[in-house]
């Protein structure tokens, strides 16, 4: 469908000249209209395509110019001629309409008065749209450049040239790297039409982030580095507060509980009242409000609903002087900063963004910056990876023991980002404590009847530095044991050179004899429900990198470790974490837990130390009892994945199966003990399968860093013979009475696995189609499938680039799997590959067939890289770049 | 649209090449004088046309715009009014005098504001100066006095009726400061107007006028719709008072008489009595194109907030017009760094300094009620380098007709036009190329140039006293060229006698009190600072009672700049001293 607005400006020259000159001096008339149509003649350029009608249903419009042929004398009035001047005309389309339209390349191309440019709309579905150009006159005549006029003052429509006049006229501060090329890279409509809001809000957070997306489409946040100053009058200290009843809540230490009015708290201690015989005296804490005397208590439920059995009734409330700090604020111990004449003071902010701006500084000193004020620039790189909770983790042998740990998207940035290295372990708190389910340390002998608020640490063989590691126990617990679990409090500071962890609040037990251990369980501070627990504010997952020496936020270890309940009547129930949520501090298992009670220990452990990960050999089946009966047996077992089973011959003696011997191994490793079947007349047959999995060499080499998915190979360009790297292929076609009549290659492209799709970019015919076969990766051949029609010129036919997801398929004994091309920024010498495909081969020795094409990979050119995925989208610290 | 382009010989021709390619017209002969003269006339109506469309769509925008009222109307567009005239103000001590037996302590009169006038100025050109406000004077001892602010100008006053959509005044020198807008109701109530200043206060009952300029450099005053401030009442009288400005002219004078009714109807001049404190200055003309443009913009891009460096540089530009330069730095750029705080200094057009109450004023008046409530605003002083030039010129006799003399006092005014044009500002950089090679282009007969700069500064000393003193040239300065211009005399000690003139020299980093022995030999006594060649700061420790030959407290310092070209910024200002160029012309 074709829609045409013609542009014509008729000059009504006769019709002002008196009749009698028009009759007795008709040469004067000529000489007057030529002299007018030399004014209109002077050669104009297409300034812009102003779009009077947007029309409905556009889908892929294509716009061409054609020019009318205004000749009056010849009979050609009114047909069209095409013109094949290279304008290219860009349509922006939304929701169907046609928003507007873009000129390029329109410099060099003058269209003299004589002709009509109109602009010609080419779309299989759209209807309606109508254009009017605006054809700028670099020397014509006054009424036609009075017309021009809004094409350079509005900045919707006006050209590249008069935008730079008018950005420096109105926003001097304008980063000049932002145009090149006589275009501007961002839209400066958008900043020149909010520039009087944002210098009427100049100093304000949004105006920064606003500026940063129209600029830069990309977001930003201010730190205030003054938030994160030491000031001593920060510690918020509790006094300790209690409730007394009637009833006796040992029991319920450690319990939450809730008033009628919603009020929660948690008791952590009940010990006879001194002075109110017959009361108990009930120790609150991170309570959400007071209690009155006479309210009734509950335990706290799931729903936040008082419901259930009255545990006790407040008969009043007392204070006494002790308590505790709220949170470590002002206290040195903090990880609060003294405040320095540079970064931490009260004039200082940090503007954070994943976006290197070095060249906004200019317009942060001019426009944003407010004076007295110092800024500082954090680039953020931001890693945004998979999540793969099916992802199982395969045993690989390790070709060249320099493991790495690389980013799937990008190796050097995410090393650098990291600041790893290859000795490099994360304290982790759970890897090193937790993987034996004992406390881990014992404290003996609490003398009764006292505060106690610091625990030495009985341990002859304690060694600093362990205690040190445990600097990260904030959040383990320490438990009273007498019996049964009686109390429980968090430790919040360990006191290395004194052998002493302090706890958030002290024991006051009567009881004797008491033991009181040290566990890494996990005290939740709520249970959102069955299936999703929030973390206390001591998070024990936080953990250390050596980037920055601040506390990593990410919390990527968890995924891949479970939940376990230690205690209650569950005790022993494991759920698989799957999910953790940053922002509310929140882990979420696989399912819920059969039973939940509110008291339990929890404990979160890594599961990577089961062997089910790792792949073995299936190196014998021993026969623990022969059975009886029996005259002829088989054994079978299931295949491992990639692989085919072992084949096994049964030995049969005196009806008892005597031995099962493996004629023929598997082609392929186990990861579990397989599933097996003896099938014989007999029965009472005992036997155990042996799968031999990998040495712990490897796990704790794996486990002291990340999670495995896959592998990376970097393949010696040299070594394979032949470039690995995709190119587009390109094609020319040629038109004939309007038709397409043929197509040829003009580059083949390389790494095409899948034929690519053609289609038409430009061109002012419709209904075109081309298809291709592909050989060795390249175009080998085109064929036109429909002509088409209405081509007056060459049309511009592309194909689709190569896929470089899938480009290369890989075969290590007899399995296959699609390998993943990564970038490199070694390009030139190297080509990175990821393995990709379930279930992942094993890597042992490399025949790569490239395109059918066999490739001898030289093992030793291969380097293998193990790569993390990362649970969940996460933000790195980089770098902090001062720019001023 | 490129006048440039326009050619009146290419035009023609292009029209006669057009009409030659038409049939009708192939075998004329256009230079003959009929068709040749319809040509000329063709061709001079297309160029003038382009010539005045290329003039018309020039005035449309602020960058091109030529014409002072075209730059009016567009600045109305972005809310700015271009400054009219300033008139002068002088600063002086009245006191009336009144016969003892007739006056007690505290009995007072009025000064009015409009009608006390006085006259200032020599016989030749006298001007009109009042009151810039009514001046209660109280009587002490048998007279009235006080210290007054006069501004010049005449009190011109325009009536109209309410209802008019605006107010024009029909003057071209207005002091726009001056404007004074009343209502009088027809219950002859006065109520006074207010210029607009700022959003954050108006409302539908906010007595505010707007003033703009009109395309015909005359004002036109505006009142609010209701919405954004009152409309007057119909029926009430708009008073409009303002002054006429003499601007410039009346600058510089301090002969002052008084011109006025009778004070309390008794008080003529001959009871009058003045003491000039300050003369008349601060009078300008309007707004410079130039500044009405870069203005403009900086009104829009301020939005009548002070948040970044340049947007108090621009308020204070605007409001402060005793201003001369003003420069503005952020705490975060201060050395040492200063956070939260804000620079200025101003130099103004009379003195060297600002008072510190009129530090406060600026502060006050301008400044608070604009920037970010957290940032305080300092004013400092400004530090003046001396630029001191020792020129030797020579020139060729034969190729100008001016003696030693005339070349002498040419280059003197060259020199004085650079230092008033490059230096003397904020901000200011001495570029000895250009310096020098402004010299050369007075005279081609100049045929040498050999120049040399020295930099020097003026340090207040307290007699008597053991003190540290800090002379910084703000920039590199060679080693060995730290001295003081005139002796000093310092407090007796073991290492130097007090009848000894004292010089200073430096080396290595350290500055020496040496004397000057009898046969001329130089003899050091001690070391008496320390020098950083880098950054051009010389600390002294010094106890000097006097500089020989000088009754006042200032000792003077030169050092030679490592490189000639000199740069200052933040409060430091460049200037030439008059007295301290020295000029030796060689004829040859």
């Amino acid at each position: 469908m074709a829609t045409e607005y013609k542009y014509k400006k008729d000059i009504f020259l006769e019709s002002q000249i008196p009749l009698y000159i028009r009759d007795n001096y008709p040469l004067f008339v000529s000489f007057v209209k030529n002299y007018y149509e030399f004014l209109s003649r002077s050669s104009n350029e297409i300034l812009a395509v102003k779009v009077l009608n947007k029309g409905k249903n556009y889908v892929n419009p294509f716009l061409s110019i054609k020019v009318i042929d205004t000749i009056v004398n010849s009979s050609t009035y009114g047909q069209y001629i095409t013109d094949s001047r290279p304008v290219n005309l860009i349509p922006v389309v939304k929701n169907g309409r046609i928003e507007k339209v873009l000129v390029k390349n329109s410099k060099n191309v003058k269209y003299s008065k004589e002709e009509r440019p109109v602009v010609v709309v080419s779309d299989s579905k759209g209807e309606g749209a109508e254009f009017e150009l605006v054809i700028f006159h670099d020397m014509g005549n006054v009424y036609d450049v009075v017309q021009d006029l809004s094409y350079i003052r509005d900045v919707d429509i006006q050209n590249e040239v008069f935008k730079k006049y008018v950005l420096e006229e109105l926003i001097p501060a304008f980063p000049s790297n932002l145009y090149s090329d006589g275009k501007y890279s961002v839209q400066v409509e958008k900043f020149v039409k909010f520039i009087r809001q944002i210098y009427n809000s100049k100093g304000i957070e949004a105006v920064f982030s606003f500026i940063y997306k129209i600029l830069y489409n990309t977001t930003v946040s201010i730190y205030y580095p003054k938030t994160d100053i030491l000031r001593v009058s920060d510690g918020i200290w509790i006094k300790n507060y209690y409730i007394v009843t009637e009833d006796n809540l040992t029991e319920k230490i450690g319990e939450k509980i809730v008033n009628q009015n919603g009020v929660t708290g948690i008791i952590m201690s009940c010990e006879p009242h001194p002075t109110l015989p017959g009361k108990w005296k009930v120790l609150i804490h991170e309570r959400t409000g007071n209690f009155s005397s006479g309210d009734d208590i509950y335990l706290f439920n799931f729903k936040f609903v008082n419901t259930g059995e009255i545990i006790a009734t407040v008969h009043s409330v007392e204070e006494d002087p002790y308590g505790y700090f709220k949170n470590d604020n002002g206290q040195l111990s903090s990880s609060k900063r003294i405040q320095d004449n540079y970064y931490y003071q009260e004039f200082s902010y940090e503007i954070q963004s994943e976006f290197n701006i070095k060249e906004f500084s200019q317009i942060l000193n001019e426009l944003l910056n407010p004076a007295g004020f110092k800024y500082f620039i954090k680039i953020i790189v931001d890693l945004e990876s998979q999540l793969d909770l099916d992802a199982k983790l395969y045993y690989l042998n390790i070709i060249y023991p320099d493991v790495e740990i690389v980013s799937g998207e990008d190796a050097m940035l995410y090393k650098r980002s990291l600041g790893m290295t290859l000795t490099d372990v994360y304290k982790n708190p759970f890897f090193d404590a937790t993987i034996d389910v004992t406390p881990i340390y014992d404290i003996f002998d609490v003398t009764p009847n006292t505060n106690i608020s610091e625990l030495e640490i009985y341990s002859t063989s304690l060694n600093n530095d362990l205690l040190l590691e445990a600097n990260t126990m904030y959040g383990y617990s320490v438990y009273l044991y007498k019996n049964s679990w009686s109390a429980r409090r968090t430790i919040v500071q360990t006191k290395v050179s004194e052998n002493k962890i302090v706890l958030d609040s002290p024991f006051n037990t009567t009881e004797t004899s008491v033991n009181v251990e040290v566990w890494p369980g996990y005290y939740f501070k709520n249970i959102v429900n069955s299936t999703t627990f929030e973390l206390s504010d001591y998070d024990p997952f936080s953990v250390k990198t050596n980037n920055n020496n601040q506390s990593d936020p990410e919390k990527r270890f968890l995924i891949g470790y479970s939940l376990y309940i230690l205690s209650g009547n569950v005790a022993g129930q494991r759920k698989k974490i799957v999910a953790y949520d940053g922002v509310n501090r929140r882990i979420v298992v696989e399912s819920a837990f059969t039973q939940l009670p509110v008291n339990c220990i929890y404990r979160i452990i890594n599961d990577l130390d089961g062997t089910e990960y790792f792949g073995g050999e299936l190196s014998a089946v021993n026969v623990i009892k022969g059975g009886s009966g029996f005259t002829s047996a088989t054994f079978v077992t299931d295949s491992p994945p990639g692989g085919s089973a072992p084949v096994f011959n049964v030995t049969i003696s005196g009806g008892s199966v005597t031995a099962i011997n493996i004629t023929t191994p598997a082609t392929a490793k186990y990861y579990t003990i397989p599933r097996a079947t003896l099938t014989g007349d007999g029965d009472g047959v005992v036997y155990e399968i042996v799968v031999d999995f990998p040495q712990n060499s490897h796990l704790s080499q794996f486990l002291s860093k990340n999670r495995f998915q896959g592998i990376y190979f970097e393949l010696q360009k040299d070594s394979l013979g032949k470039s690995l790297y995709f190119e587009n292929a390109r094609l020319r076609v040629y038109v004939q009475n309007n038709i397409i009549f043929s197509a040829i290659i003009e580059n083949a492209g390389k790494g095409y696995v899948f034929i690519p799709r053609i289609y038409q970019r430009v061109g002012d015919g419709t209904l075109g189609k081309i298809s291709a076969t592909i050989s060795s990766g390249q175009v080998s051949s085109l064929t036109v499938t429909g002509f088409g029609m209405d081509y007056n010129y060459e049309p511009e036919f592309v194909a689709e680039p190569p896929d470089p997801s899938i480009s290369m398929i890989f075969s290590d004994s007899g399995s296959t799997a699609f390998m993943k091309m990564c970038h490199s920024s070694e390009r030139d010498s190297y080509c990175t590959v990821l393995l990709d495909g379930s279930p992942r081969p094993e890597f042992s020795s490399a025949n790569v067939n490239y395109y059918g094409s066999a490739l001898n990979i030289n093992m030793n050119s291969v380097r293998t890289y193990f790569t993390g995925f990362f649970p969940i989208k996460h933000n790195y610290n980089a770098e902090i770049e001062v720019i001023r | 649209m490129k006048v440039s382009e326009l050619n009146f010989t290419e035009i023609k021709e292009n029209i006669k090449n057009y009409l030659a390619n038409n049939p009708d017209f192939t075998d004329y002969n256009f230079e003959g004088s009929g068709l040749s003269l319809l040509l000329d006339i063709l061709a001079y109506n297309t160029y003038y046309n382009m010539f005045y469309m290329n003039m018309a769509i020039n005035e449309n925008f602020l960058g091109t715009a030529i014409k002072r009222g075209s730059l009016a109307s567009i600045a109305k567009n972005f809310g700015y009014t271009p400054k009219g005239r300033t008139s002068a103000r002088i600063k002086i001590v009245i006191e009336i005098t009144e016969p003892v037996n007739s006056l007690q302590n505290g009995n007072k009169i009025i000064l009015d504001k409009r009608t006390a006038t006085f006259t200032v100025g020599s016989d030749n050109q006298q001007y009109t100066f009042t009151p810039v406000q009514s001046y209660t004077l109280e009587s002490k001892n048998g007279k009235y006095n006080a210290e007054i602010e006069l501004i010049e100008g005449v009190w011109v006053k325009q009536t109209y009726q309410a209802g008019l959509s605006k107010f024009i005044i029909p003057e071209f020198n207005i002091d726009l400061s001056t404007v004074e807008v009343y209502e009088i109701t027809q219950n002859n109530e006065v109520m006074p107007y207010t210029r607009f200043n700022n959003l954050k206060t108006l409302n539908a009952d906010s007595r505010i006028f707007y003033i703009f300029e009109t395309p015909f450099q005359t004002y036109e005053i505006l009142f609010g719709d209701g919405i954004l401030g009152k409309v007057p009442s119909p029926g009430s009288t708009i008073q409009i008072y303002y002054k006429t400005s003499a601007g410039e002219a009346a600058n510089g004078l301090s002969n002052i008489a008084y011109s006025g009714n009778l004070i309390d109807g008794r008080f003529g001049q001959q009871d009058i009595n003045y003491l000039t404190i300050v003369p008349s200055y601060g009078g300008s003309e309007p707004e410079p194109l130039d500044s009405i443009r870069k203005n403009t913009l900086n009104a829009y891009y301020a939005q009548e907030r002070a948040v970044t460096v340049n947007d108090y540089k621009y308020f204070l530009e605007k409001e402060y017009p005793l201003a001369q330069s003003v420069s503005v730095w952020g705490g975060q750029d201060n050395d040492p760094p200063i956070y939260g705080k804000v620079f200025i200094s101003i130099r103004p057009k009379k003195g060297f300094t600002l008072s510190v109450s009129e530090k406060q004023r600026i502060i006050n008046e301008i400044i608070k009620s604009r920037n970010v409530v957290t940032v305080i605003p300092e004013i400092v002083d400004p530090e003046y380098t001396f630029l001191v030039l020792d020129s030797t010129i020579k020139y060729d006799t034969r190729k100008t007709s001016m003696d030693a003399e005339q070349m002498k006092f040419s280059i003197l005014e060259t020199i004085e036009e650079f230092a008033n044009n490059e230096l003397g500002k904020f901000d200011t950089y001495f570029n000895y190329s250009k310096f020098i090679t402004q010299i050369n282009n007075i005279n081609p007969a100049i045929i040498g140039n050999n120049t040399f700069i020295l930099l020097k500064k003026y340090v207040t000393f307290i007699p008597n006293l053991t003190n540290t003193y800090k002379v910084n040239f703000k920039n590199e300065i060679k080693e060995r060229s730290f001295k003081n211009l005139v002796p000093l005399k310092m407090k007796t000690d073991t290492t130097i006698n007090s009848e000894l003139d004292i010089f200073l020299e430096d080396e290595r980093g350290y500055v020496y009190a040496y004397t000057v022995n009898n046969v001329g030999e130089k003899v050091r006594r001690k070391v008496v600072g320390t020098v950083n060649y880098n950054t051009g700061n010389v600390e002294l420790v010094m106890n000097v009672s006097s500089v020989v030959g000088r009754n006042d407290y200032t000792m003077s310092f030169i050092a030679e700049p490592k490189a000639f070209d000199v740069q200052m910024k933040y409060n430091d200002i460049l200037i030439i001293d008059p007295t301290d160029i020295s000029i030796r012309i060689v004829a040859q």
